[in-house]
């Protein structure tokens, strides 16, 4: 508790309190711009860090993720068009709302909730991590490998097509042995080129294949993508009656967005459905969930933000990201020198609790963004693709070349942006590779270390009680998504059918 | 065949040869220590699963009604091959010319190139835009996170210089 106050106190300063505010800023507008969301926020900002001190980095990239998950509640209120995908159970309710002339009731409900739900994430963060940490400490590379294919396991909950998004994971695993191995410092894939001799520049890769490609998928397809409302909208805060009869659906949506949040592979769109149908069976009134009740928006929103806490729960503890958004924060700690795992809760004690403070602080800033801002955040949406698209492309270049002052990353920017259109267009998930990418040396330096261990013996792998835990887990994990996929299809044919 | 979209079909026929190629690189690879657990075994196990993945996958389309589509409405329109080729020509001019010509005058160039690509044919918005994004990216990264761009060669180096 004394770190968490210590932290505070470097949190409020004011330079951190500005990284908050823009980050959140910036988060919400990314979330409410359809086509843009926190992932390719976090990944155009994190070359921008690069000047920035590592707390400063991370809570202004922790504020943009916090806050692209509220952004996407706005267009999904007022054009039935989630800026995100977690965003897309607000439509629910927050559509017909916004058709009742309530549009600012139910922006101030999703706020609300999103704050509240983000705060409890936090502070479930705050105070389960260290101890996570302190068990991660014993882990040997049986366990670490075991962790890592739990990881890896995310995989196949992205996307339509399972087998698609695994030659995706693969592709993100392979490009990850490209350079010098770690243990026998033997040449993989350099086809003796230098600049790869350290491997790729891993948010060249992030940059070109989450914006490049979505940008050249505008290209082509010339869409004109702007959105209007006539409508005057202003954020109407819940009050505190209404607050109160939500008062059961937040707190369980709360704790279902947290545990959703922490598992691996199910992030926050399936947190956010998951509070909307428990919402609905909790309900002494289920028949009006989905003819614009505040409820509806509460419930789902407060779960979508109290994932964010959660999946950033392996990612601190384990050095394992829980989302995709949190796979390409990776790339914002690494360039900062700053590893994640178990270690960096005693090595980097100031660092991780000063974040923690920044992203509880962080909720505060969104509000107050979202509240201020809902009309300039409107205005965003209908700003032209035609300008938006040169400005984000040329981010990206510039980004690229940012992290190392070296043109061959702009090269990389190009062809992976290409490769990430060619994804898009034949529905290759992204996040599989870049999770792939991001673990594939965990994993296999692991995997091997434990062979060199067990004297080339996979057996102990299993029968080491806690690795075996894990593996076990693992394959939970492993069919988790399919039942899961069937549940959400259940959800949306059921609310089709109302 | 023809039923069926095959660009669909080219993806995991890219991804075999390329795994079939870079299997045969896995022979370069030279280390002198750890005979099982050597570098070559990780990569191999994920290029052989590769292959066999999109081995699948392609039999699954070839034998699903839909060509791999989940669903026929989610079908793609075809791809507008001048729009596409034309802004990766773009894009990569931008990055060949950058060194060049510098960061100011390739984002000039490269900004209203795109945003007319875009189809924005605003006049006011075509003059204006590219100046406000070149300048305001050029200051964001060269005062703020004073991170230096490129300047180009020759007299658009001396030009470059001027804004420092």
């Amino acid at each position: 508790m004394d770190l968490f106050w210590l932290g505070l106190k470097t949190a409020v300063q004011p330079y951190y309190l500005l990284m908050a505010f823009i980050g959140a800023f910036l988060g919400v507008a990314f979330g409410a711009i359809p086509g843009i969301n926190a992932i390719i926020g976090v990944a155009l900002l994190i070359p921008l860090t690069i000047s920035l001190d590592p707390i400063a980095a991370f809570i202004l990239l922790g504020a943009v993720y916090t806050g692209g998950a509220v952004g996407g509640a706005f267009p999904a209120i007022l054009f039935k068009i989630p800026g995100a995908p977690e965003a897309a159970a607000t439509t629910f309710d927050g559509y017909p709302l916004a058709q009742k002339g309530q549009a600012g009731k139910a922006i101030g409900m999703a706020l609300f909730a999103s704050t509240t739900g983000g705060m409890f994430g936090v502070l479930v963060l705050s105070f389960l991590s260290p101890q996570l940490a302190k068990i991660a400490l014993s882990f040997s590379a049986q366990e670490y490998f075991a962790f890592a294919l739990v990881g890896l396991t995310i995989i196949v909950a992205i996307g339509e097509s399972m087998l698609k998004a695994i030659i995706s994971g693969l592709l993100g695993l392979l490009l990850a042995t490209v350079g010098i191995d770690k243990l026998t410092t033997a040449e993989r894939f350099t086809f003796g080129f230098k600049p790869i001799f350290g491997g790729f520049e891993f948010v060249s890769i992030i940059i070109g294949v989450f914006a490049v490609g979505e940008v050249l998928e505008k290209v082509q397809s010339q869409e004109p993508g702007t959105l209007t409302t006539k409508e005057k909208v202003s954020t109407k805060l819940p009050s505190l009656k209404e607050v109160l009869e939500c008062k059961w659906t937040l707190l369980r949506s709360y704790i279902i967005g947290t545990i959703i949040g922490i598992l691996p592979g199910v992030g926050a769109t399936t947190a956010s459905f998951f509070g909307y149908s428990e919402a609905v069976r909790f309900s002494k009134h289920p028949e009006k969930f989905g003819t614009g009740v505040l409820e509806g928006v509460a419930a789902c929103e407060s779960a979508d933000n109290a994932a964010v806490g959660g999946a950033l729960v392996p990612l601190l503890t384990l050095g394992i990201p829980g989302s995709a958004t949190t796979a390409v924060m990776v790339g914002g700690l690494l360039i900062h020198g700053i590893i994640p795992g178990p270690l960096l809760f005693a090595e980097q004690t100031k660092f991780v609790y000063t974040f923690f403070s920044g992203m509880f602080i962080a909720q505060i800033t969104m509000l107050i963004c979202g509240i201020i801002g809902v009309r300039f955040f409107v205005k965003i949406l209908n700003w032209p693709y035609s300008v938006l698209g040169p400005v984000i492309l040329v981010l990206c270049v510039i980004g690229g070349f940012a992290m190392r002052n070296n043109y061959f990353d702009m090269w990389m920017v190009l062809v992976f942006g290409i490769i990430g259109y060619y994804m898009n267009r034949y529905e290759y998930p992204f996040a599989p590779l870049i999770i792939g990418l991001v673990l594939g040396d965990l994993v296999e330096t692991s995997f091997r270390r434990t062979l060199i261990l067990q004297d080339y013996r996979f057996l102990p792998i299993f029968t080491r009680p806690l690795s075996g835990a894990i593996l076990i887990f693992a394959i939970l994990a492993l069919f988790y998504p399919l039942f899961r996929k069937y549940y959400v299809k259940k959800i949306i044919e059921r609310r089709k059918k109302d | 065949m023809n039923e069926k979209d095959k660009g669909e079909f080219i993806i995991p026929m890219i991804v075999i040869a390329l795994s079939i190629l870079l299997y045969a690189n896995t022979y370069t690879f030279k280390f002198t220590t750890y005979q099982k657990a050597n570098p070559q075994m990780w990569p191999r196990g994920i290029l052989v699963l590769l292959i066999l993945t999109s081995l699948i996958l392609i039999g699954k389309m070839l034998f699903s009604k839909t060509g791999g589509h989940t669903n026929e409405e989610k079908r793609k329109p075809k791809i507008r091959w001048h729009s596409l080729l034309g802004g990766v020509l773009v894009l990569l001019l931008y990055i060949f010319l950058m060194k060049y010509l510098g960061y100011i005058i390739a984002t000039l160039l490269f900004t209203c190139c795109a945003m007319l690509l875009l189809g924005n044919r605003n006049k006011s918005q075509l003059f204006v835009g590219p100046i406000l994004v070149t300048a305001f990216i050029f200051f964001v990264f060269t005062y703020a996170m004073y991170v230096p761009l490129p300047k180009g060669i020759w007299i658009f180096r001396a030009f470059s210089l001027m804004f420092q």
